[in-house]
């Protein structure tokens, strides 16, 4: 294909958008870096990326200890709640909307094509609006301030999406592969196993990482549903523990906010390097 | 394994494909179904597979009823017209499916892939993946997985139609080679008649759902037995002309003799292969309208009277002929068909001893 070529104006103004455009990315999580490894209490304000002085002690204040004042860090176990979450819920999440996915991607589901779409109509409603149904829904059933609650809740919430990306996938899996699969021997649970699911593992893995990423992430859900500190996930640790008694603590905030990030970063790595690597469907079928 | 189908009949919502069929195979023969697309040909050989819902019918695997029976406890091998070879699997991976799934030790599994894969041609590409296979690599491999297990029966959908010309002319020599070698009882569906007529045993021409004719190769192509048969073998097409119609001038010209002076009223369809009608010093006076290069031969497109006639002549004798020219067309009596213009049955105008020489 040739390339357009561009003149020396059109060059500069390209490369100040793409700078923008990176500052506009990249400078609140340098930012938040930057504030995280000052000194615990030093004033933020006036506002200065650059730090005058360097300090891991915030990171040891919100996982461990007392820090300043009275006053104690959230801990590890917020993190290790948000874990289970994202994690469960990424699971749970893949393999609910694998097998919707394949239900609807290749049965003749009556209606099957309205309920995609009002799936996908479901994943445009503000989470928000979710809020109250489902607090008062786990009230009423005992779901409330457990950890099976918080994963179903967002489980529920990711599926939609989930099937919906899964249909797509499956979809472009020729049914052929299935009938060749049975000729050959092969029952329903070994197709799924050895054709359909490696064949769909790109798709697999990106409602995975996604729904984990929205569990990790999640912060209105749980503060909703869940009350004991137990139960709660370093989103909603978190926000308790900087809105303390002595107003806004942005060092620990920042510092919290760098361990809540760093996971998020790593799974989109590794998903990305596996979306690459998969070689897809060609030679599946000629013509 | 003998192959027996009997009163098949497969729709789709209101769309009839196959209509209370018969149909038996015998063990270790090649049965070719052949016919236009959508005659229910593909229906069948997925009904003999089992893949097919919404169908009414018996099937029979020597005494076996299988009719009920999955797919994948039917035992056969089967070639797709796209191959459907498993992407995510090595070559050696693909043909080693069926034996997985079987639960064969590796080591036996391994054997079995090795032997049939050098049977097929594609030893040297065991570590491939499909993606760097040719289309007549993937055809092979398809054919290895089909064979691996060594399966009762051979169903082979459209196998061919993807490679090109030359190809598959090589190909379906190979395909005839293994199955008298392995003498697996082998179902091969195809739209390309010649290719039915090359390698199988018996031909089925099938249309709207229902066998038409079934008969050896030799048979088929001679003395077509019905009226569609007759327009579907044989390339060019045989000339066909409705006797109570103008535009049949030539055939009613030719038959005068054998049918009598009243051959314009007969209920008849007759036809003539274009190979059969020659360009001759007499016979019916006409003119080339069209003069097409086939290769070894030349097809011309002659108007004699009320008539448009085929002719097929060889290559060297068309040097003198072109499109314009004025020429005299003959055939003779043996080599004409006839048919129940209603039933479509074949009606024979002759002694049996005259229609052998054609």
């Amino acid at each position: 294909m040739e390339m357009i070529r561009l003149g020396p104006v059109q060059r500069i103004a390209r490369l100040l958008i793409l700078a923008l455009g990176l500052a506009y990315t990249i400078v609140p999580i340098l930012w938040i870096v930057s504030v995280a490894i000052r000194p615990p209490g030093t004033i933020v304000f006036p506002l200065s990326i650059i730090p005058t002085s360097f300090s891991l002690e915030n990171f040891r204040d919100v996982l461990f200890s007392g820090g300043t004042g009275a006053r104690s860090g959230i801990g590890v176990g917020p993190y290790v709640n948000a874990a289970v979450y994202g994690i469960s819920s990424g699971i749970l999440t893949a393999i609910v909307s694998a097998m919707g996915g394949y239900a609807l991607a290749r049965y003749d589901v009556r209606a099957g094509r309205v309920l995609l779409l009002v799936m996908l109509g479901l994943n445009f409603l503000p989470s928000a609006a979710r809020l109250v149904p489902l607090f008062l829904l786990f009230v009423h059933t005992g779901l409330f301030n457990t950890r099976v609650g918080v994963i179903l809740a967002y489980v529920a919430g990711a599926v939609p999406i989930g099937i919906w990306l899964m249909a797509g996938t499956i979809r472009q899996i020729p049914v052929r592969l299935e009938q060749a699969a049975r000729v050959d021997g092969a029952g329903p649970f070994t197709i799924a196993r050895r054709i359909i699911l490696p064949l769909a593992m790109p798709g697999v893995l990106v409602v995975a990482t996604l729904a984990f990423v929205d569990g990790w992430n999640a912060f209105s859900l749980p503060l909703i549903l869940t009350q004991s500190p137990d139960a709660q996930p370093y989103t909603v640790a978190l926000q308790k523990y900087a809105t303390g008694d002595f107003g806004i603590v942005w060092t620990g905030l920042a510092a919290g906010s760098v361990l809540g990030v760093l996971p998020v970063l790593v799974a989109f790595a590794l998903m990305h390097r596996r979306l690459l690597s998969s070689g897809g469907l060609t030679g599946a079928v000629q013509g | 394994m003998r192959i027996s189908i009997s009163n098949l009949t497969v729709s789709f919502g209101p769309t009839v494909a196959v209509a209370a069929l018969d149909l038996t195979i015998e063990s270790g023969e090649l049965v070719a179904l052949v016919g236009p697309s959508g005659c229910g040909k593909t229906t069948t050989l997925n009904f003999v597979a089992g893949l097919i819902s919404g169908s009414t019918g018996e099937l029979l695997f020597d005494d076996r009823d299988v009719t009920s029976v999955s797919p994948q406890g039917r035992n056969l091998g089967m070639v797709f017209q796209d191959y459907a070879i498993y992407p995510h699997l090595t070559v050696e991976e693909n043909i080693r499916f069926p034996l997985d799934i079987a639960r064969i030790p590796r080591a036996t599994a391994l054997e079995s892939v090795y032997s049939t894969a050098e049977l097929v041609g594609v030893a040297d590409l065991l570590k491939r993946r499909p993606h760097q296979l040719s289309g007549g690599q993937r055809q092979r491999v398809a054919l290895a997985r089909a064979l691996v297990k060594r399966p009762g029966a051979l169903l082979l959908d459209e196998p061919l139609s993807n490679l090109d010309a030359h190809l598959r002319v090589q190909t379906r020599a190979e395909i005839r080679r293994l199955q008298s070698e392995l003498k697996i009882t082998t179902i091969l569906v195809t739209h390309d008649q010649s290719e039915a007529l090359a390698i199988a045993d018996r031909v089925a021409v099938m249309d709207a759902g229902r066998i038409a004719a079934l008969a050896d190769p030799a048979t088929m192509y001679a003395r077509p037995p019905t009226l569609n048969a007759a327009k579907f073998i044989g390339s060019p097409q045989m000339n066909l002309w409705d006797l109570a119609e103008a535009g049949s001038g030539f055939a009613r010209g030719a038959l005068v003799d054998l049918v009598g002076s009243n051959v314009g009223s007969s209920p008849y369809i007759v036809g003539l292969r274009p190979e059969h009608a020659v360009v001759d010093a007499g016979g019916a006076p006409g003119e080339i309208v069209l003069r097409e290069v086939l290769g070894r031969d030349v097809l011309l497109h002659v108007r004699t009277g009320d008539s448009l006639v085929r002719v097929m002549v060889a290559a060297e004798a068309a040097d003198g002929l072109y499109a314009g020219q004025r020429v005299h067309l003959s055939s003779s009596l043996a080599n004409w068909h006839a048919y129940d213009r209603d039933t479509g049955s074949r009606i024979e105008l002759r002694p049996p001893v005259a229609g052998v020489s054609t």
